[in-house]
C-alpha cells in the first residue's frame, strides 16, 4: 500500500516584526520539522494541547499558510512547487473540515449554494446535474433536500457540520483534513459526527488527518497518531501501540489523562507542571525538559534525534 | 426585505426619517404638479410677502418662492442620489480592493484617501469645481469625489473583520477564485454598514450641494436650488425674510429627515454600531 500523503520535515514559521521600520527581528516557529505519512483510506491523527501547533500544521499541509520549510507530497505530487491554477486545481483533491460549524459557513449563502460552490468552481457541473449531486450529498451526510433552501443560521451545530462534511466532500477529494471537527459540540452530537466521518471513510475511500485534543475522539477514528508538543511531533505510533504503551514522557502525561472504565487498567495521573513554553523563545535541548519528570541532565543540552525503536514508530527522547 | 421595513416603521425615528424623505422625493417627482407658479416667472410683484397670491411669498425679481422651492427640491434630491452613488460605489471599489488585498495595494489606496479625507469637504468640492468649470455635472461629480473616503474607510475596516472569518479561509481551501471570493462571500457580508453610510451619505452631499450653490459654484441662475435661493436672498434678507425663511427651513428638514432615516436604518441593520459615533 503506497502512501497516499508524506510530510516531511515541515515548516512554518511567523515572523516577528518590530521597530520604525517593519523590520523581521525573529520568528515564531509554529511548526518545526513534522515529518509523518498517511496511506490511502487510512486516518492519521495529530493530537496535543492547545497551541502547540497542530492547526497550523494542517493548514500549511494544505497551503492555506506558505510552508517555511519542508515537503507535502498529495499522490506523489509535491504541493510546495505548486503556484497559481495548479494549486487550486489540486485543492480538489484536498480539502478541510473545519473546528468552528459557526464560523466556517457564510451566513448570507444558502446552504443548497454553498454546497453547489466547489462544484461550479472547478468546473465539475452545474445547473440540474449540480442539483442532483447536492441532493444526492445531502442524503449521504444525513440531511433532507429541502434544507438546501434554508440559511446556515436556521441550524444547530451538529447539522451545521454535517452541511461542512458535505461541502468539503462536493468534489470528491482524497484527503480530508479535520481539524477537530467535533470538539466545538455536544458529546451526543460528537459521536453522531464521528460515525458518519467513518462511514464516509469507507463508504467514499476517503484518507483523514484528523486534529484533535481529545484522545477518546482519536482512539475511535485513527489508525496512527502524531503526538505534538510546541510544533514538534515527540512521538509517532499505530494507535494501538500508542495506548497500550506511550514512550516519550508527554504521550504518557497525556494519556494519563484519559479516564478509563476498568478499574484494573487506571494508571496514576501524572499531573505536568507549568506551562508551555512561549513558542519565540523555546528552551534549549529538549523543548520539553522545563516540564518532563524524567529529565536527565542531557536533556536540557542536547535536542534529542528521533529514534525508532520498533518499526513505524517514532519518538524523539533521550530515554530511548 | 418586509421585515426590513416593518422594523423601521416599529422605530420611532426610523418612521419620522421615512416619512420626511418620502415627503421630499414626492415633492421633486411631482414639482410641475405641486408648484403654483413657473418658478422662473418674474411678476410684477416684487418682495411680495406670503399671502393668498403667493403662498411664500415673492423674491426680489417678483418670482414665486414656494414654486422654486418646489424645483428646488428635485435638484437636491437629484444631486444628494447621483453624488451619493458615485461615493458609494468608488467607495466600495477601493475599500474592497484595499482590505481585501492588504500590503502594497491597501497602503497606495488607504493614503491616497487620507489626502483626500485631509482636506475639509467644502473645501475639496470647491476645488475640483474650480478645475472642472462651475456646472451641475461637475458639483455632482465633485461632491461624489469628496464622499468617497468615508465609504473606503468603513467599508475597508468591514472587509478587514470579514477575512478574519473562518468561512473566508474555507472558501480558499476549496479553491475559489480571488474574484468570487470578494463578491460572493465578502460583499454579501459588509452590506450592512454600507448600506448604513450611504443613507447618512445622502443627507451631507444634499448639504455640500447647497454650500456649493450658495457659493455661486452649484446650479446656475436663474434655476433654483434651495443653496443659491439663499445666496440670492443675502441682498434682501431685511426688506423680505421669507426669502432666506423658506430654503432654510427646507434645507433643515430634509437634511434632519435623511440624518432621522439613517439612524433608523443602522439601528436595524448594525446594532454593533449602535450609540457610536
Amino acid at each position: 500500500m503506497s502512501a497516499l500523503l508524506e510530510v516531511e520535515g515541515l515548516q512554518k514559521h511567523f515572523p516577528v516584526r518590530s521597530g520604525v521600520f517593519n523590520r523581521i527581528t525573529g520568528a515564531i516557529r509554529v511548526v518545526e520539522g513534522v515529518s509523518f505519512s498517511v496511506d490511502k483510506g487510512k486516518t492519521f491523527a495529530l493530537v496535543g494541547e492547545s497551541g502547540c501547533g497542530k492547526t497550523t500544521a494542517g493548514r500549511t499541509i494544505l497551503r492555506l499558510h506558505e510552508p517555511t520549510g519542508g515537503s507535502v507530497r498529495l499522490a506523489g505530487v509535491d504541493l510546495a512547487a505548486l503556484e497559481g491554477e495548479g494549486l487550486r486545481t489540486a485543492r480538489r483533491d484536498m480539502q478541510m473540515v473545519f473546528q468552528n460549524p459557526f464560523g466556517s459557513l457564510n451566513p448570507r449563502m444558502k446552504v443548497g449554494k454553498l454546497l453547489e460552490e466547489p462544484l461550479v468552481v472547478h468546473g465539475i457541473a452545474s445547473g440540474k446535474r449540480a442539483q442532483e449531486m447536492v441532493d444526492a450529498m445531502m442524503e449521504k451526510v444525513g440531511l433532507a433536500a429541502e434544507f438546501g433552501r434554508r440559511y446556515p443560521h436556521q441550524f444547530s451545530g451538529g447539522q451545521r457540520q454535517r452541511i461542512a462534511i458535505a461541502r468539503a466532500l462536493m468534489c470528491s477529494p482524497k484527503l480530508v483534513i479535520a481539524d477537530e471537527p467535533v470538539s466545538a459540540l455536544d458529546v451526543s452530537i460528537q459521536s453522531q459526527i464521528l460515525n458518519l466521518l467513518v462511514d464516509l471513510r469507507t463508504e467514499l475511500g476517503l484518507t483523514y488527518v484528523f486534529i484533535s485534543h481529545d484522545l477518546n475522539v482519536v482512539r475511535r477514528i485513527s489508525d496512527a497518531i502524531g503526538v505534538m508538543y510546541l510544533g514538534r511531533l515527540v512521538e509517532r505510533a499505530e494507535t494501538g501501540a500508542l495506548y497500550e504503551r506511550p514512550l516519550h514522557p508527554y504521550s504518557e502525561a497525556l494519556l494519563s489523562a484519559v479516564p478509563s472504565l476498568e478499574p484494573s487498567k487506571r494508571k496514576e495521573r501524572i499531573i505536568l507542571s507549568g506551562d508551555v513554553p512561549n513558542p519565540a523563545s523555546p528552551p534549549p535541548g529538549c523543548v520539553f525538559h522545563p516540564r518532563c519528570p524524567k529529565a536527565m541532565e542531557v536533556c536540557r543540552r542536547s535536542v534529542p534525534p528521533d529514534k525508532e525503536p520498533s518499526p513505524g514508530r517514532l519518538v524523539a527522547c533521550h530515554l530511548y | 426585505m418586509k421585515q426590513f421595513f416593518a422594523e423601521l416603521l416599529r422605530d420611532k425615528t426610523g418612521r419620522v426619517g421615512l416619512a420626511g424623505v418620502l415627503a421630499v422625493v414626492v415633492v421633486a417627482v411631482f414639482a410641475p404638479l405641486i408648484a403654483t407658479h413657473d418658478p422662473l416667472e418674474m411678476s410684477d410683484f416684487l418682495r411680495q410677502a406670503p399671502g393668498a397670491g403667493f403662498l411664500l411669498g415673492t423674491d426680489e425679481f417678483g418670482r414665486d418662492v414656494f414654486s422654486r422651492l418646489v424645483y428646488g427640491a428635485r435638484v437636491s434630491v437629484y444631486v444628494g442620489l447621483v453624488a451619493t452613488g458615485i461615493g458609494a460605489i468608488g467607495g466600495l471599489a477601493l475599500g474592497l480592493a484595499a482590505g481585501y488585498y492588504g500590503g502594497v495595494v491597501d497602503n497606495v489606496i488607504m493614503r491616497l484617501m487620507d489626502v483626500l479625507f485631509a482636506f475639509p469637504s467644502i473645501l475639496l468640492a470647491l476645488a475640483i469645481v474650480a478645475v472642472l468649470g462651475p456646472d451641475l455635472g461637475n458639483t455632482i461629480i465633485a461632491i461624489g469625489i469628496v464622499r468617497i473616503p468615508v465609504f473606503t474607510r468603513t467599508v475597508r475596516a468591514e472587509v478587514l473583520s470579514v477575512k478574519a472569518q473562518e468561512y473566508i479561509t474555507s472558501v480558499r481551501s476549496i479553491g475559489v477564485k480571488d474574484g468570487r471570493v470578494i463578491l460572493r462571500h465578502v460583499l454579501p457580508n459588509v452590506m450592512a454598514p454600507f448600506i448604513v453610510q450611504t443613507t447618512l451619505s445622502l443627507s451631507s452631499a444634499i448639504l455640500v450641494e447647497a454650500s456649493l450653490s450658495f457659493l455661486g459654484l452649484g446650479i446656475q441662475p436663474p434655476n433654483p436650488s434651495w443653496g443659491s435661493m439663499l445666496s440670492e436672498s443675502r441682498r434682501i434678507m431685511e426688506l423680505a425674510p421669507w426669502t432666506a425663511i423658506a430654503p432654510t427651513v427646507a434645507i433643515i428638514l430634509a437634511i434632519l429627515s435623511f440624518n432621522l432615516l439613517g439612524d433608523g436604518v443602522r439601528d436595524i441593520l448594525d446594532p454593533k454600531l449602535k450609540n457610536v459615533e
